[in-house]
């Protein structure tokens, strides 16, 4: 059922339930509902925001009745859930990242050894056997959220969070997992580090991934290219 | 046009327009003048348009030589602002002259004042905005000392006097007028109940991100922790129950469920509180809160 509550006097919500547990078939949903609302381009509508299980549509309350952005809305909601289609992933081109699973760079490759009850090769083999969905964008510029993370894989945040991870710590918190584009302090366990740039400001558009996108992380263990060193992911590094 | 040299810098005080709404996708926050009201009418005050670029001095201020003579106005909190030693009123535009210093001292009441120049201050443009995103370090400028501050070409002041008719926008202080939900439903009975029978205090780790509170404790049911997208204004209840009002530089997406969010109207009161102000919310309905943001707006557009 597709529920719209207010959000403040400039937005409104537009929620597809509150399950506990992202799940692609939702996420792809509120993305085939944000490209129905940006299509009726709506007067007054700023921009439109994905979650995993909801659309924030904000509007300027001075320029346009509230109302109105609701009926509009009412009536794409009615469409969205009419449509028996399965929404579909994008299908576009995989993005491969250069993923460092040294000890230096998974922080986390005891305790997530410990929880998962897995060898950390067999840990690192199954996260990198997934081919990731951006699901979600945001926290910090250019952050993906990824997935889905395998049942085996959902891992619990720390019990006190980090004051800072380096920028290109991928991590799983949940049903959640990504990459911090920026250092960041962080309650997520850590498996490795990429060292590709997610987010650089003299770039049109900035950041690197954006919802929808697949991803695939291709472990290494000998920490090139994050500190100046060898050469392998110079593909990643020097765009 | 050179208009002022940076003495000394204050605490922290920033280039800010009204910022860069439309790229949450990208995980960037609109950002911009945490108090929107103060810094249009800095702007209209001084002839700009309400697009401009202006300075956001937060608690204490800098002091600025002034190189040219200059229009400029001071509005928001009171930091005691002067001209050579002359009181500035806010609310209205004054004329600085060449080699005059203005410098801002005690903070009387507020937290956040902005310096309208007439012409606009010039910053470095990220996407298409000039407003300092303090926490992500993209866009604008965050003064240090020696900096020279440059301005575009001045248009014509066209208001007078605003201080008569703007205290009803910020007082009384702390009152902050919330609108419940959208999150209403992750909250055991009796939650929002909690929020509106408060009371609560601003917590010393406040910033542009968001203003935390202290004091009563929400309710929380346990954990719920998926992303969802958060603006401004947004509520949220962490675990600890103990309530974080956004700020323009909050993350485009956040974890915690919102009981309730702050109209537009009062974000000029929310970025006016200090550490260990006293915070009280009453719930209005979205029509209220339109009409009170629409009021707002309408005492910037009186001619003089």
């Amino acid at each position: 059922m597709i529920e719209i509550r207010p959000a403040g006097d400039t937005g409104w919500l537009v929620s597809l339930g509150r399950a506990a547990r992202p799940d692609a078939v939702t996420v792809r949903r509120v993305r085939r509902l944000k490209g129905r609302v940006d299509r009726a381009a709506l007067p007054g509508v700023i921009e439109t925001h994905v979650g995993y299980r909801s659309l924030l549509v904000s509007y300027d309350p001075v320029a346009v009745n509230p109302g109105i952005v609701r009926d509009g809305l009412d009536r794409i909601a009615a469409e969205e859930a009419a449509d028996a289609d399965p929404a579909q992933g994008s299908g576009g081109r995989v993005k491969r990242f250069a993923l460092c699973t040294c000890p230096a760079c998974a922080t986390d490759r005891d305790s997530i050894s410990r929880l998962t009850g897995l060898g950390w090769d067999e840990v690192v083999r199954r996260y990198c056997a997934v081919t990731f969905e951006v699901w979600v964008m945001g926290f910090q510029p250019g952050c993906p959220f990824l997935g889905p993370v395998p049942g085996e894989l959902n891992l619990p945040r720390l019990d006190a969070p980090r004051v800072r991870v380096p920028a290109g710590s991928v991590g799983i918190g949940g049903w959640q997992t990504g990459i911090y584009a920026s250092p960041s302090p962080s309650g997520w366990r850590l498996l490795g580090r990429t060292p590709a740039v997610l987010f650089d400001p003299r770039r049109n558009p900035p950041n690197r991934l954006a919802v929808g996108d697949r991803v695939v992380f291709e472990p290494s263990a000998d920490h090139v290219g994050l500190h100046g060193g060898a050469t392998l992911f110079r593909k990643e590094v020097s765009r | 046009m050179r208009v002022f040299r940076v003495v000394e810098a204050g605490l922290l005080t920033t280039v800010q327009d009204p910022g860069r709404p439309g790229h949450r996708a990208a995980g960037v926050a609109p950002g911009g003048a945490f108090d929107p009201f103060a810094l249009r009418a800095a702007n209209r005050l001084c002839g700009n348009t309400e697009l401009a670029a202006a300075l956001e001095v937060t608690y204490r201020g800098p002091r600025l030589e002034a190189l040219t003579d200059a229009v400029v106005a001071v509005c928001g909190a009171d930091l005691s602002a002067t001209a050579d030693g002359r009181v500035v009123p806010r609310w209205r535009p004054v004329t600085v002259r060449k080699g005059s210093v203005l410098s801002f001292g005690a903070r009387v009441s507020g937290c956040r004042a902005y310096l309208g120049v007439a012409g606009g201050l010039g910053a470095p443009v990220f996407m298409r905005s000039r407003a300092t995103d303090v926490r992500c370090g993209l866009g604008g400028v965050v003064l240090a000392p020696g900096m020279l501050l440059e301005t575009g070409k001045p248009g014509a002041p066209k208001l007078g006097d605003l201080s008569p008719r703007v205290p009803a926008i910020y007082d009384p202080p702390g009152d902050l007028r919330v609108i419940p939900g959208p999150d209403l439903e992750a909250f055991p009975p009796g939650a929002l109940e909690a929020l509106l029978a408060g009371p609560f205090r601003v917590h010393s780790a406040s910033d542009r991100s968001g203003v935390r509170l202290t004091g009563t404790a929400i309710p929380r049911s346990p954990e719920d922790v998926l992303s969802e997208p958060v603006a401004s204004g947004h509520i949220q209840v962490p675990p600890d129950g103990r309530p974080i009002i956004l700020g323009p530089e909050c993350g485009s997406i956040g974890g915690y469920p919102r009981i309730a969010c702050l109209i537009a109207a009062d974000l000029p009161r929310l970025a006016q509180l200090l550490p260990n102000d006293p915070v009280r919310f009453s719930a209005v309905d979205v029509d209220e809160a339109r009409w009170l943001d629409a009021a707002a707006r309408a005492l910037l557009e009186a001619r003089r």
